[in-house]
């Protein structure tokens, strides 16, 4: 099994935050294995540090000044926390999608393209092929082809959740990172959209930050359980589950905190 | 759902076992009617390969279970399926137990032409057949059928033995073969209770009814 991205020995401070004292840090010491084409599940209570870990991986931290990271990300090998890591090219590779959706003010077609035509493609016939394929890779096709041109906010919650993710698909990512992507949305839509996750599985690498404890139990390969800006037990969803290793894990999956 | 392709993944591994089971008995009783060892080589092979299908079954339900905390119709289903995965390999026991006797039978001249063991056995293969055919399709008209023949079988089992102790009270050299046929019989008894409590099992699962211990009722 590959290993996609290798968290090695990571520490984060918010601005604010004493720098350099790691006690003190927001993530103490992470050492995680993120492996290809399957989907790793971060997850703990509030505070624990997985949302601060998951924008660690598409550099999010460094739209704020003063966060700082010590130690390393390593995607394809390379330390994407280095200084000259080129952001647009981690970014293409690395696509997020947030708990709310966010589509952008223009039509289902734009949506998806947008990212396409940010990148210098023009040719009408390839953006309408790449927009059809992202759109059915994000099961929203059958629902929206018929009405391209409509304005994105006209769709329901599930479906604006499903085109954000088509509109990540759309430039052919690597890596997609979910930030608890159903919280806002009914059961049946969380459903849609965990199937989705699963299928995405097939193409890209998935992390997906859920403080539902049954949602990372469902779609996961792996879980990586967090508490106090550390790791403390990462292994396969399976034993998580069923025979965690660690007490502290087994109390939080039994719902005795958290 | 994703809990669906995990559902089927653990139903079809139920069915291979339940085949295996099935091939295991077939062939223990066929070398005792037959006098045959040829039989036999087969059976420990299965044996061991059912024990192992059973362990990993068990943890693939639990783990469905811990993963997907079902409720309703999925947590019948894997709550059977827990059931099934015990019972099927339980078969696989019994046939175990006959091939053994079985060793023994086959050194020693017939003590007589059988001819209830036969019946009873297609009787009893016929109940597990069909009773993992409920499993499949979940038709509770034929688990009541199934249920129904348990009865034929427990009567042949008491005709064989009736038979086996007139042998043994004319000459008690009978006694050793005697003694194991009886065994043997016991056995495929056994399995067409489990074949039965399968079946109950099917019933459970399609109607939320638990028949063990009682009466089987017309369904409604």
């Amino acid at each position: 099994m590959q290993e996609k991205i290798k968290v090695d020995n990571l520490y984060f401070w918010y601005a604010g935050q004493p720098y350099p004292d790691k006690e003190k840090a927001a993530l103490k010491g992470i050492t995680l294995p993120v492996y290809e084409k399957k989907v790793t599940a971060l997850i703990g209570p509030s505070g624990c540090g997985k949302t601060t870990l998951l924008r660690s991986f598409n550099r999010m931290h460094d739209l704020y000044p003063g966060n700082k990271y010590e130690g390393q990300i390593l995607l394809d090998g390379e330390n994407i926390l280095s200084d000259d890591y080129d952001l647009i090219k981690l970014r293409t590779k690395v696509g997020m999608v947030f708990q709310k959706p966010t589509p952008f003010p223009m039509s289902i077609f734009d949506n998806v393209a947008y990212g396409l035509k940010l990148r210098g493609i023009k040719d009408k016939s390839e953006l309408e092929g790449r927009v059809e394929k992202a759109l059915k890779q994000a099961a929203l096709w059958e629902e929206v082809k018929d009405r391209l041109k409509d304005p994105a906010t006209g769709l329901s919650g599930g479906q604006q959740q499903r085109l954000v993710i088509a509109r990540a698909l759309a430039v052919e990512p690597e890596v997609l990172l979910f930030d608890e992507p159903t919280s806002a949305l009914d059961p049946i839509s969380t459903s849609k959209i965990e199937e989705l996750v699963v299928q995405l599985r097939d193409s890209v690498t998935i992390i997906i930050v859920t403080h539902n404890m049954q949602q990372a139990a469902r779609v996961s390969d792996y879980t990586a359980f967090m508490y106090l800006g550390k790791l403390v037990e990462f292994d396969k969803t399976d034993i998580i589950f069923t025979s965690p290793k660690e007490k502290l894990t087994e109390d939080y999956i039994t719902g005795k905190f958290g | 759902m994703l809990i669906k392709p995990k559902l089927d993944e653990i139903r079809n591994r139920l069915i291979e076992m339940a085949e295996i089971a099935d091939t295991m008995l077939e062939n223990a009783v066929k070398a005792i009617i037959e006098h045959d060892g040829k039989y036999l080589s087969s059976v420990a092979e299965l044996e061991e390969k059912l024990d192992k299908m059973e362990v990993e079954n068990e943890s693939l339900i639990i783990t469905t279970i811990a993963r997907f905390q079902p409720e309703a119709k999925y947590l019948r289903i894997l709550v059977m399926d827990l059931f099934v995965n015990r019972d099927l390999e339980r078969i696989g026991d019994h046939a175990e137990n006959i091939k053994e006797q079985a060793e023994h039978i086959i050194t020693k001249p017939k003590l007589k032409e059988y001819i209830d063991l036969p019946i009873m056995t297609d009787i009893t293969l016929g109940m597990v057949r069909d009773a993992v055919k409920c499993l499949e399709t979940l038709d509770t008209e034929l688990a009541r059928d199934v249920i129904s023949r348990d009865d034929k079988v427990d009567a042949l089992n008491e005709q064989i033995i009736r038979d086996l102790y007139t042998y043994m009270v004319e000459d008690p050299k009978n006694i050793k073969i005697g003694i194991r046929l009886i065994t043997v019989a016991s056995n495929i008894e056994r399995v067409a209770d489990i074949a039965t409590n399968l079946a109950e099992e099917v019933i459970y699962m399609k109607e939320g009814k638990m028949l063990r211990h009682q009466e089987i009722d017309d369904g409604n």
